[in-house]
């Protein structure tokens, strides 16, 4: 709940980033909707009460049996999903009490645009090019 | 002009294995980015793989829209949480 709110705090850098955020839980509709209007949450919330995204995404928690209540929750986890539907990050923790900081999250969505850059023109072949070049005369 | 034509020979060959090797680094670091201090969990959908479900189930409005319709431009950020009632 905390970590919802945290990311509904930063959604304009999030959706500047080009971003959108949604979460996923196993609440009902009526739930969400009382939490989002309670919060002014700005963001999709997903309602998945059959567990069947979080089943699909692999991060079902099989610590509870089928007859708690708590059967269907996941593990903890940030996916994120490029343009085209590919995960290109993950941020899990193995237990509820951390998270990972929006911070994070986002330094690394903003460090990877840079890398990608970086690598193409700091080629670490470029360097012996060059004197190849020098030495061809 | 053998020495000169060996010498360069050499070099080109040195510098035919950097490239090489310089496209072998990158693949390496992407392996290890998938697990760090930020991602401990040993489940879920590894990176590079596709989409697993297109998400259409209901939002807090009751409306189903899929992944074409949530993603912005260079994609959606998914939270998975245990819920938003606790």
């Amino acid at each position: 709940m905390v970590q919802a709110v945290a990311w509904n705090d930063r959604i304009e850098e999030v959706r500047a980033l080009g971003y959108e955020v949604a979460t996923v839980t196993y609440d009902a509709v009526p739930t969400l909707a009382r939490f989002a209007a309670r919060k002014a949450i700005a963001f999709p919330t997903l309602s998945d009460e059959r567990s069947e995204v979080i089943r699909a995404f692999g991060l079902l928690n099989e610590n509870y049996p089928s007859d708690s209540p708590y059967y269907g929750v996941p593990h903890p986890a940030i996916v994120v999903l490029d343009a085209q539907g590919r995960v290109s990050h993950r941020f899990t923790e193995s237990g509820y009490v951390r998270r990972p900081p929006v911070d994070a999250v986002l330094d690394a969505l903003r460090s990877d645009g840079g890398a990608r850059s970086e690598t193409v023109e700091g080629h670490p072949g470029g360097g012996l090019l060059k004197r190849l070049r020098e030495l061809l005369g | 002009m053998r020495r000169c034509i060996r010498q360069l020979r050499t070099a080109l060959l040195a510098a035919l294995a950097a490239m090489f090797l310089s496209t072998l680094l990158p693949a390496a670091e992407a392996g290890a980015q998938a697990r760090g201090p930020l991602d401990t969990l040993e489940k879920g959908v590894a990176i590079g793989t596709a989409l697993p479900h297109d998400l259409s189930v209901p939002d807090q409005e009751d409306q189903v829209r899929n992944f074409r319709a949530l993603t912005r431009n260079r994609g959606l950020i998914l939270i998975f949480s245990r819920s938003l009632s606790w």
